[in-house]
């Protein structure tokens, strides 16, 4: 193992692979600090083109987006009190109010040290949590996978939103679609209704594109007015102190507090970066020695809200690489990456790519500083972007759009599937489907149906295994008891 | 709107449409290869044969005098990749690194819109692996003819984790049924690393594996696992002990496959341009060091044999179907 992981850090130890990095985090923050354009929706376009990386290089090139994005979004919320970004609803109460005061320029760099360090702790804690895992690699054999999947299918429930029908009707749908290709078994062809592009299944590129990116446009151009015609006072640098090592250091405690809770939360599937934010937020509040400040201009507001954000990060990946249960939107788009890639997220992941993910996770943490320095040098820049007009950048979204469903697999069939979900996307976003349970039930289905057929193959047809057989027996337990959870007691909010 | 953010969306516009229109040149009368050569690929990135054709890419231009592209066409078990192929221009720039599941098998079973031996030229053999049959050693039985003999005693008892449905791993278990006249319970895996890594955690009973791949010639000296035959003519030099798949009464001689096709009609003096390069890749440091951490080796065919051979195997594909009823569904 030890000799494993020296290979991954010479293979991430090249300045190709720590360039795509840079690369990806100042795409990220670039479109975090843009209003409108969500980190999920980035990565959903630009997943096809991690494709023409080698797997150390596009799967870093896609981390370093998700990371990049998160602390992007705090730019606009601090800037003209609008989070660039959901998870940054939160870095808005403190941070504006600072940049009303004229000290934009010390609040953002309070957000840059808090996400930075928010997310080197998730990422320490995602290597130390992946590992042990390896270990269990060939203990699962298809009865223990189905297991997984149906406790992976019950984490659908916490990520319902408002409305549990609704939620549910979203998961069935995603049931539906995962359906659609050749049986796993017999190879015989279901729901492709003669159409050639549907013969392999529905592609994760173009229906992710669709639901996250096309339709999300589409929902910006019914608007018609863009957000901000002038640009206001507070979008200016000009002048700022910078932020002083007292005002650091009094934040100390609530950035390790906020990256404890930021990983905690991000690691449970079907949470998210919002929800960490607030609970981070709260938390921060409850401790503060002057709890009247914040909602103020609080130093320590937008420290709590940073560093949870960011902390979910890698947290986020907990699930994702060692369960293969993504837990949540962007959790689904990275798992993509890395399935399209040829690394099948799960616990023979590592066993399978041991030095490629070593790699990965090197490049994971190289990716923190270099975060810190484009946030040092390129402040201005992103501060200048904040105010860019949405009739120049829908255009060159809805190119990435339809460039990269067509290059997934050079096939213009996936550039009317990817048009096709667009439109089926934006119908449920109007009648607040949420769109998390439609991914996650897609890409668990094809799986645990798979698991399913093989195992009662090997017991034919006997469905006790999946009870005497104590992995599968742990999981369904548990999936059980989440499912009772979360009909005693409803979340009442959502994750993004 | 102001006017000067229109004229910045037009100008990006512009721009854009310019790079596009660039990279369209005209097609000169010049020598082949006048630009970089796709090689295309029907099946999953990471793969065997995605590996294969970025190791040969890798080194390409050195002998190609042009770079090598690797494009991924996955899709619908490999329809969109070769019908991609069969459209192609036929100058030797568009090429695939074909899969005998896409030639040998898939027009057999299904109706893929393309004649195998019509439709393509047979061009360059790359690597070629023997498959085996694989399990582990703390079964009861520890060669194939106690394995027979518990299979005979115990019917659809036993099972076997392939590759998918219809790989070579489907059609040797197939053959191995028929031809020694007993029954397993196949179990169909997304490519042969799962089923592979079922196997070793002894979730199935026997698998499909490759002499070089997974570590499977260490586990074997070190007694982690069995090999219950290989399906070569000759018994495998690193495997001395492996009765091959027709000393075991099986006739079953196929092997997994790499190799460069490309659209009918391409000049000969084109082929001939390739199979030079390509045979010239083939003993070249880098490529064979390259193939050497995937646990291959290069196996050059080309020429008429290479169509014989992929022929042949597609015949021999088509009888073991035919035999156990499986016939192309229009």
């Amino acid at each position: 193992m030890i000799d494993q992981i020296l290979e991954g850090i010479s293979i991430a130890l090249t300045w190709q692979a720590i360039s795509m990095v840079a690369v990806g985090i100042f795409a990220g923050i670039t479109v975090g600090a843009i209003p409108g354009l969500s980190g999920v929706m980035a990565t959903a376009v630009l997943v096809p083109f991690s494709f023409f990386m080698a797997p150390t290089m596009g799967i870093p090139f896609l981390l370093g987006i998700h990371k990049g994005s998160l602390f992007g979004g705090s730019i606009p919320a601090i800037l003209i009190n609008t989070p660039g970004t959901p998870p940054a609803a939160a870095t808005c109460l403190d941070g504006y109010p600072l940049a009303q005061k004229g000290e934009a320029k010390s609040a953002i760099q309070m957000s840059l040290y808090s996400s930075t360090l928010g997310d080197t702790f998730s990422d320490l804690a995602l290597i130390l949590a992946a590992i042990p895992i390896a270990a269990l690699a060939l203990k699962f054999g298809p009865t223990e996978f189905f297991g997984l999947l149906v406790m992976g299918l019950t984490v659908i429930s916490s990520v319902t939103g408002t409305s549990v029908p609704k939620g549910v009707i979203s998961a069935l749908l995603g049931l539906l679609i995962g359906a659609v290709g050749l049986d796993a078994i017999t190879g015989a062809e279901r729901f492709t209704f003669g159409f050639d592009t549907l013969q392999g299944g529905i592609g994760l590129v173009p229906l992710l594109i669709g639901l996250f990116a096309i339709s999300e446009v589409m929902i910006q151009v019914e608007k018609k007015i863009s957000i901000l015609s002038q640009k206001p006072a507070t979008a200016n640098l000009k002048g700022g102190r910078s932020l002083t090592m007292g005002e650091f250091k009094k934040s100390r405690r609530t950035i390790l507090r906020s990256a404890i809770i930021g990983t905690i939360v991000g690691a449970i599937p079907g949470t998210g970066a919002s929800i960490a934010t607030f609970i981070g937020y709260g938390a921060a509040k409850r401790a503060s020695k002057n709890p009247e400040e914040f909602g103020h201009g609080s130093y320590e507001g937008v420290a709590a809200a940073e560093s949870a954000n960011s902390a979910v990060a890698g947290a986020d990946l907990i699930p994702t690489l060692t369960l293969g249960i993504p837990g949540g939107g962007t959790a689904a788009i990275l798992m993509g990456a890395f399935i399209a890639q040829g690394l099948r997220p799960g616990p023979s992941l590592f066993e399978e790519n041991g030095p490629t993910m070593y790699a990965i996770f090197t490049l994971l943490l190289i990716g923190n500083p270099i975060m810190l320095l484009q946030g040092w040098l390129l402040t201005p820049f992103f501060a200048s972007i904040v105010t860019i007009r949405q009739a120049l950048l829908i255009p060159c979204i809805i190119l990435f759009c339809v460039v990269g469903s067509y290059i997934f697999h050079n096939n213009l069939g996936d550039v009317e599937l990817a048009l096709v979900s667009g439109a089926f996307g934006y119908v449920l976003r109007k009648l607040n489907f949420p769109l998390a349970p439609l991914v996650i039930a897609y890409i668990i289905t094809p799986m645990a149906e798979r698991s399913f057929k093989q195992a009662m193959l090997l017991s034919d047809g006997d469905y006790s295994v999946f009870f005497t057989k104590p992995i599968s027996l742990f999981f369904i337990i548990l999936a059980a008891i989440i499912l009772v959870l979360s009909v005693w007691k409803q979340p009442k909010v959502s994750a993004e | 709107m102001s006017e000067i953010r229109w004229r910045y969306a037009c100008a990006i516009v512009l721009s854009v449409s310019l790079l596009l229109m660039g990279t369209i040149t005209a097609d000169a009368a010049k020598k082949f290869p006048w630009k970089p050569i796709r090689i295309l690929v029907a099946l999953g990135a990471g793969g065997g044969h995605d590996l294969n054709a970025r190791a040969a890419a890798s080194v390409a231009y050195d002998y190609l005098g042009q770079p090598m592209i690797v494009q991924l066409v996955p899709g619908a078990g490999g329809k969109i990749g070769m019908g991609i192929l069969k459209k192609a221009k036929a100058d030797g720039h568009t090429l695939m690194m074909a899969s005998s599941s896409h030639t040998s098998v898939a027009p057999h079973v299904r109706n893929m819109g393309y004649e195998p031996f019509n439709d393509f030229e047979y061009i360059f053999q790359f690597t070629k692996a023997d498959y085996m049959m694989a399990a582990m050693a703390s079964q009861p039985w520890k060669n194939f003819k106690q394995f027979k003999a518990f299979a005979k005693k115990n019917p659809g008892k036993l099972s076997f984790g392939s590759s998918g449905i219809y790989g070579v791993g489907h059609l040797m278990l197939l053959k191995v049924m028929a031809d020694a006249g007993i029954k397993l319970k196949h179990i169909p895996f997304k490519g042969g690393g799962p089923a592979y890594r079922s196997g070793l955690g002894g979730h199935i009973d026997t698998f499909g594996a490759l002499p070089a791949t997974g570590g499977t010639l260490g586990r074997y000296r070190r007694g982690q696992i069995q090999i219950l035959g290989i399906a070569s003519k000759k018994r495998n030099k690193m495997f001395p002990k492996v009765p091959t798949w027709r000393e075991n009464g099986v006739d079953f001689l196929l092997a997994s496959k790499r190799f460069v096709i490309g659209p009918k009609g391409i000049p000969q003096e084109n082929i001939d341009f390739l199979v030079k390069g390509f045979n010239k890749i083939t003993k070249d440091k880098t490529y064979k060091k390259l193939l050497k951490k995937m646990g291959d080796k290069p196996s050059p065919l080309f020429g008429p044999a290479l169509k014989a051979d992929i022929r042949a195997e597609s015949a021999a594909y088509g009888k073991i179907l035919k035999s156990v009823g499986i016939t192309k569904k229009k």
